[in-house]
């Protein structure tokens, strides 16, 4: 993994951290990226024992999954090959909007941009009709937002990724209708970057703890929009010895950290990762 | 009930012509029919309207082509390796029309589509800035007629495309690993074909069922026909493969005058 900074796995290590122990709670996980998968399996190993993780959106996993000598981990190449290796069962995408509607489904979803209300964007930088960026799509985001509190994560924490308001509300945060349309759950809960973990308030983005080394200052800088509880706000535990050995037990070849490197290097790093697991099985 | 890919293609003809939609299965960088979508290509078929649950690079090869009028899709993308290039830029200059739902709207409308039903529910009041970028509406519940339902029209494609790894003649499709929304996809059509790795006889069930022999318009063997996406057990992703894929596409894309020409998805490993 010569390919990935060390730097880099750090930070995607402490991401991986600050998102398991936010899963205490929750019932049924899915992941649409690698990070996010690696948060719930980790979770799983640690701090919610009973938690269902779907190792892809069909593949419920069985405890198997974690037993040592399982050979399940992270995977590029063989993701549902592995998942299957371990599946509790196959059911269809419509099964895990079942949990989605009954407000059992947790997911970390990762958004271009993120704003103050916490409205989340997966669709297009600019005008939708005309977009200056086109991005991959609003998915399940306009779904999950009317039933699960939702959670984001950001790879990077800049202002172009948080905006005072985002382009398009693939997912909508808190508005002045909230309540007379009768959404019934969700809403923004939480947002994890590389500088700390944020809450989403009634009065705001509020900081919650702040990782080793970040200042109030740098947060308040590389943030579109105000941010308030800095002076209060605790520091995030760095991995414990635990989380570190899970989380490089469960991805051994390191591909959290894809999804923080610039589009460029992560394609360098993703086939060296496939080659590497190739030679390896 | 055997099919090759010219039958598929010219079913796909027609439907372009009436104006109906086409859809494909898989999900992302798992289980296309890029085979398939390379022969549609091939075959030069226009004004494409393609149905995209959660789309990858079958929707972009497709795309670069020039043969897309319109998309209607709550996901393009290549997994981890993010955006699909040929779609990201239609969709930047207005080259294509485009209709975004949400992924459970699809899955609505296309349950709609399998029951003949004119339109579908969604579960809770339409979020966030979709309502503009899809054909949502509201209808009153006739059983608590203060509540607002939001509904999604049925999607009912002409022809539906998916690629499993197992075939028998007759028909019957198994797919051991994740059915991803194929079930919907392939039942909603007015007519399904499978691409398979592999054709198996009478006497073998090799895994679940996914489509009986009834469901099923036609088989046709295609081994390797997920080029470079998974088809487990038969293929894992081939990671090079799709990043070759982005970067000729890429390439193209910086040559301004050489867009509209057959795609090949390329990376067919043989097996």
């Amino acid at each position: 993994m010569s390919r990935i900074p060390e730097e880099t796995l750090r930070v995607a290590d402490r991401l991986a951290a600050a998102m398991a122990r936010e899963m205490r709670d929750d019932r049924v996980a899915g992941a649409a990226l690698p990070l996010a998968l690696l948060a719930a399996l980790l979770a799983r190993a640690l701090y919610a024992p009973d938690l269902v993780v779907l190792g892809s959106l069909g593949l419920p996993l069985a405890p198997s999954a974690w037993w040592p000598g399982s050979g399940f981990r992270l995977s590029l190449a063989r993701a549902e090959a592995l998942a299957l290796r371990h599946a509790d069962g196959r059911f269809a995408l419509e099964d895990a909007f079942a949990s989605v509607f009954r407000g059992r489904f947790a997911i970390w979803i990762s958004p271009a941009q993120v704003d103050a209300t916490g409205s989340a964007n997966l669709s297009a930088i600019g005008d939708w009709r005309r977009p200056k960026v086109a991005l991959v799509g609003s998915r399940g985001l306009p779904d999950d937002a009317g039933h699960i509190p939702m959670r984001y994560y950001l790879p990077r924490h800049e202002p172009r990724h948080l905006p005072a308001a985002v382009d398009f509300r693939s997912a909508p945060g808190r508005t002045p209708e909230d309540g007379r349309r009768g959404r019934r759950r969700g809403g923004p809960e939480v947002l994890v970057t590389p500088l700390g973990v944020f809450r989403f308030r009634p009065e705001g983005v509020v900081a919650d703890s702040l990782f080793e080394g970040v200042t109030p200052e740098e947060v308040t800088r590389r943030t579109g929009f105000p941010v308030t509880g800095l002076p209060e706000a605790g520091r995030t535990p760095p991995p414990t010895a635990e989380e570190t050995a899970w989380i490089r037990r469960l991805d051994p070849f390191g591909i959290r950290a894809l999804e923080l490197l610039p589009p460029r290097e992560a394609r360098l790093a993703a086939a060296a990762i496939a080659e590497a697991e190739g030679e390896g099985m | 009930m055997l099919a090759s890919l010219t039958d598929v293609a010219a079913r796909v003809r027609e439907a372009s012509k009436a104006g109906r939609l086409v859809a494909f299965g898989g999900s992302g960088l798992h289980r296309k029919p890029l085979r398939a979508a390379e022969a549609i290509a091939e075959a030069a078929v226009p004004d494409l309207r393609l149905l995209a649950p959660l789309g990858g690079p079958e929707v972009d090869l497709l795309v670069l082509a020039g043969l897309v009028r319109r998309v209607v899709f709550s996901y393009v993308g290549f997994e981890f390796l993010g955006v699909a290039p040929a779609f990201r830029r239609a969709r930047e200059e207005g080259a294509i029309e485009v209709e975004e739902w949400s992924e459970f709207a699809i899955l609505a409308g296309l349950r709609a589509g399998v029951l003949g039903l004119p339109f579908h529910p969604l579960p809770g009041p339409a979020t966030g800035d979709l309502a503009r970028t899809a054909p949502l509406a509201e209808v009153r519940s006739p059983y608590a007629p203060h509540e607002p339902v939001a509904v999604v029209p049925a999607l009912a494609p002409a022809v539906a495309i998916v690629h499993v790894p197992f075939a028998r003649e007759d028909g019957t499709a198994f797919v051991p690993g994740d059915p991803y929304a194929d079930r919907l996809v392939g039942l909603a059509a007015d007519e399904l074909f499978v691409t398979c790795d592999e054709l198996v006889g009478p006497g073998e069930v090799p895994g679940p069922a996914l489509f009986l022999a009834a469901e099923v318009t036609g088989v046709v063997p295609a081994p390797g026909g997920s080029c470079f996406t998974a088809s487990p057990p038969f293929a894992d992703l081939d990671v090079r493969g799709a990043i070759d894929y982005l970067e000729s596409v890429e390439a193209r894309l910086a040559r301004p005058s050489a867009r509209a020409a057959p795609g090949r998805a390329g990376g067919g490993r043989g097996r």
